[in-house]
């Protein structure tokens, strides 16, 4: 199985799958699918836009953090254990050292009340920006009644009665799926 | 070093339901590290949160963060390791036989299902996260402003960020 869609290219090694992603993890600002798109696509080529599309849309389909999930994918496809783990250490390690840099300036001034309203204010436009992404992927949703019922109902689950994530996947899942069964069979 | 542990099996737990991504744990994260266990104060995992919103990289490392104020640089990388290597070996192990399951009954009603699963656990976690941090009503106009503004413009959050700061200093948040 390749992730190249066939192009005529040698495997890329460990090394460079980790600055590959390290890069990726660095210039990553406000989710990194957007600049995962642009760098792993359009400038690398190290996949076609079809095998880009099927390894993010398998992670937005499974559990946990999507980008690292892909990242893991690509790495595997490519150089096996050993490429998951140089693209998970890289698209993971840079970022993180940097912002325990950040973090840890920060926490010599977390008690100035200047820096806290700050950070308050910050953490709200993030919250924000949150809610934005999960409208954004609402988009796909358009005309789909029991797509649309379902996200209601797990927004609703999540924001306002705050049941715990695992019953809320425990709910929504086989409900979902007893409501997109039905909807297939009245339609056939 | 045992709250560490705490966390981490915690994180082990939250991983394998973590539909949405990273953004949708956030709820059970403050539930769990700040509500129920008293690790943080209700103001660190906020305070965190933006951090690692401001910071290049994926949405996880907000998990590193909180590991990192319970444990240091190792409670940092246990933290990062518990949340992501059970999806992605998980990831792993379905790619390899994803496109065999191409156009198959069984991918399709999954996909049906978990995308809009997706969508309203990463739109009501922005909401309940900013809930947990406890806005006055101008914070809650500035959370509505954002939103409005990062779902209908192009405008990069790094600027949307900054604006959000520079109104916290007027401390009416």
């Amino acid at each position: 199985m390749t992730t190249d869609g066939g192009d005529a290219r040698p495997p890329l090694r460990p090394l460079t799958i980790f600055l590959g992603f390290a890069h990726l993890g660095l210039v990553s600002f406000g989710g990194a699918i957007a600049w995962a798109r642009r760098l792993l696509v359009d400038e690398k080529r190290w996949l076609t836009p079809a095998a880009f599309n099927e390894v993010i849309g398998l992670g937005q389909v499974l559990p946990g953090p999507n980008v690292v999930n892909a990242s893991v994918v690509i790495g595997a496809r490519e150089a096996g254990p050993l490429g998951a783990l140089a693209a998970f250490c890289g698209i993971m390690l840079p970022p993180l050292a940097l912002v325990l840099v950040v973090a840890t300036i920060f926490a010599h001034f977390g008690d100035n009340v200047v820096v806290r309203n700050a950070l308050r204010g910050s953490a709200l436009a993030g919250a924000g920006l949150i809610a934005a992404t999960g409208l954004r992927m609402a988009a796909n949703l358009r005309g789909n009644v029991v797509g649309i019922g379902l996200a209601v109902l797990a927004f609703a689950l999540l924001a306002i009665v705050r049941l715990p994530l695992a019953s809320i996947v425990a709910i929504c899942v086989p409900v979902g799926c007893a409501a997109v069964l039905l909807r297939a069979r009245r339609a056939a | 070093m045992t709250t560490l542990v705490a966390y981490c099996k915690a994180l082990l737990g939250l991983s394998l339901v973590a539909v949405g991504g990273a953004n949708a744990v956030l709820p059970e994260l403050h539930a769990i590290a700040v509500d129920r266990q008293r690790w943080l104060s209700a103001t660190d995992f906020a305070q965190l949160f933006a951090i690692a919103q401001a910071a290049p990289g994926p949405n996880v490392l907000v998990v590193a963060l909180i590991g990192w104020k319970l444990a240091g640089v190792g409670g940092a990388l246990a933290s990062i390791v518990a949340m992501c290597a059970p999806p992605a070996l998980l990831a792993y192990a379905v790619s390899r036989v994803w496109t065999r399951f191409a156009h198959t009954r069984t991918r399709l009603v999954l996909a049906a299902v978990l995308a809009p699963l997706a969508v309203g656990l990463v739109t009501g976690s922005g909401v309940a996260v900013a809930t947990t941090i406890g806005p006055t009503t101008v914070g809650i106009a500035v959370v509505c402003i954002a939103t409005l503004v990062a779902w209908r413009t192009k405008l990069s959050p790094i600027v949307l960020l900054l604006a959000g700061a520079a109104a916290g200093l007027s401390g009416l948040l």
